[in-house]
């Protein structure tokens, strides 16, 4: 009788042991015990499962803007101070924006000049519906740190002005949306658009300005342009 | 032996039983599990080649740039995405299904010969690549796969293999890719590896499809006209096929979508 029981409990043990060991045996980053437990996991179509921390395909969600705005790119971005924002953040601003770089000797300085020029074009007491923002085409070299002494020797003001890196593929992906062209040279120095491009509202792209230094018409257009809804 | 015992023993015996099989079906099922799971990982990799780093020669020479640019060895899809890759990735992702995607993502045609959302139809053949697709949805595409588009300087070493002798190849010369070039848009577009091979290992980089590049807009494609002045800044003036090559990569947007424009996807060697 003791026999049997004690054989009984053994075929327990080792089928518990057996299950137990099982679960290890999975390697770590295969990813299936993962699928298990984490929801935010994909399968490829080769059927390989992967997480889904790296951006992709969530960064591009169905949402709440309108279908032509770019705040469908809905992508992390980290301002000169390192909070982490995505671009909805700017939603109901109107909103002033370019790609530059910091370390670009030529035609960025004109073109951050000219939209301080707009920023003083504005009366002071509608300011507050604009942002301005910077977006870097060289985020390995522009860390949220470098862009925060970038505003500071522009003497940019921080309520209004923000400064975006984000990883290379987003900032691609933005550079398509506005249609501004850029390329790193040999010597890491970039040929570039000069390009401003004016958001209404909701973040649909109503006016852009190619080249350098504004006139007063053309900004009273602009900014026209995206007053309107 | 007392009903009890004899019942216990039974009992026992059908649990060692179970026991076993169920050890056995498991360590089945678990190595064939692993087992799958790496030839997964293998037959991702094994629809790609390696190309080894070389020098390309970019049509449109950067600013002092020497004329010859080097290209990182990277590994490339043997073939274009085919429709029925890419219907699993729009099941996967509802974003890019076609009556979902935004605007700004591609335009009115995107997946145009498609019936349905989820249904490409008799009409489109689930080997043939993908076209009417946006470079949003391509770059999207191959993320989806832990890949990337490639650059044009990468494309245009990889289309550089010379086509393999007795490869049926229908476009192995200058003339004939010209002329492939100047027709217009097909009605039917023949499955992936139909047109031949080179001596990298790659399939129908000309004959079937044209293909969205990551930086098909770099300033020095799009920003110096082709015509006129702009050749004069070329490196290769004989090449024509690739003059029309960047001329039409000019004429894009990312948003664009064209009946004969699909993708394939590359990988860098330090990616796993």
């Amino acid at each position: 009788m003791k026999k049997y029981l004690f054989i009984c409990y053994a075929a327990l043990l080792f089928l518990g042991s057996y299950f137990g060991i099982v679960k290890k045996s999975l390697p770590d980053n295969s990813g299936l015990k993962d699928n298990l437990s984490i929801s935010n996991v994909r399968t490829t179509p080769d059927g390989v499962t992967i997480p889904d921390s790296n951006v992709c395909c969530k960064t591009i969600k169905a949402g709440k803007y309108s279908s032509e705005s770019i705040y469908q790119l809905n992508s992390q971005w980290h301002d000169q101070d390192n909070r982490k924002i995505t671009l909805g953040k700017f939603e109901n601003k109107r909103v002033i924006l370019a790609m530059i770089y910091a370390t670009c000797q030529s035609a960025c300085p004109v073109i951050v000049n000219d939209m301080k020029t707009i920023e003083s074009a504005i009366p002071a007491d509608k300011i507050n519906d604009y942002r301005f923002i910077l977006v870097t085409i060289d985020p390995s070299r522009d860390k949220p740190s470098e862009l925060k002494k970038y505003a500071a020797a522009k003497n940019l003001d921080s309520g209004r002005w923000t400064l975006l890196n984000g990883s290379e593929n987003d900032v691609m992906q933005l550079a398509m949306m506005l249609g501004f062209k850029y390329s790193k040279n040999a010597d890491s120095s970039f040929t570039h658009s000069s390009l401003i491009s004016f958001l209404n509202k909701k973040g649909e792209i109503k006016y852009q300005n190619e080249g350098l230094v504004l006139d007063t018409g053309v900004i009273s257009q602009a900014i026209a342009s995206i007053n309107k809804n | 032996m007392g009903m009890i015992e004899k019942y216990i023993n039974r009992v026992c015996r059908f649990a060692i039983g179970i026991t076993l099989i169920t050890a056995v079906l498991n360590s089945c099922t678990v190595t064939l599990a692993a087992s799958n799971h790496k030839k997964t990982h293998r037959s991702a990799e094994s629809d790609m080649v390696l190309i080894k780093g070389n020098f390309n020669t970019p049509l449109f020479k950067k600013p002092g740039e020497k004329s010859s640019q080097y290209v990182k060895s990277f590994y490339i899809d043997v073939h274009a995405v085919t429709n029925e890759q890419f219907l699993k990735f729009v099941k996967a992702n509802p974003e890019w299904r076609r009556s979902n995607v935004k605007r700004i993502f591609a335009d009115k045609n995107y997946l145009k010969k498609w019936l349905d959302d989820l249904i490409p139809g008799e009409k489109v053949n689930p080997l043939s690549p993908v076209v009417n697709v946006s470079w949003f949805a391509a770059n999207a595409y191959c993320k989806w796969v832990n890949k990337r588009l490639l650059t044009v300087g990468e494309w245009e070493l990889a289309s550089s293999g010379n086509f393999l002798p007795g490869s049926k190849s229908i476009i192995n010369t200058n003339d004939k890719l010209i002329k492939w070039y100047s027709r217009g848009m097909p009605n039917q577009i023949n499955s992936i590896m139909s047109t031949g091979r080179n001596s990298f290992g790659v399939y129908d980089m000309f004959g079937l499809v044209r293909e969205w590049t990551y930086d098909f807009s770099d300033m020095n494609i799009n920003g110096v006209a082709i015509c006129g002045a702009g050749s004069s800044g070329a490196t290769e003036l004989t090449n024509y096929p690739a003059f029309l090559r960047y001329g039409f990569r000019s004429s894009l947007n990312a948003r664009s979508t064209l009946p004969n424009l699909g993708f394939r996807c590359a990988r860098d060697l330090t990616q796993n």
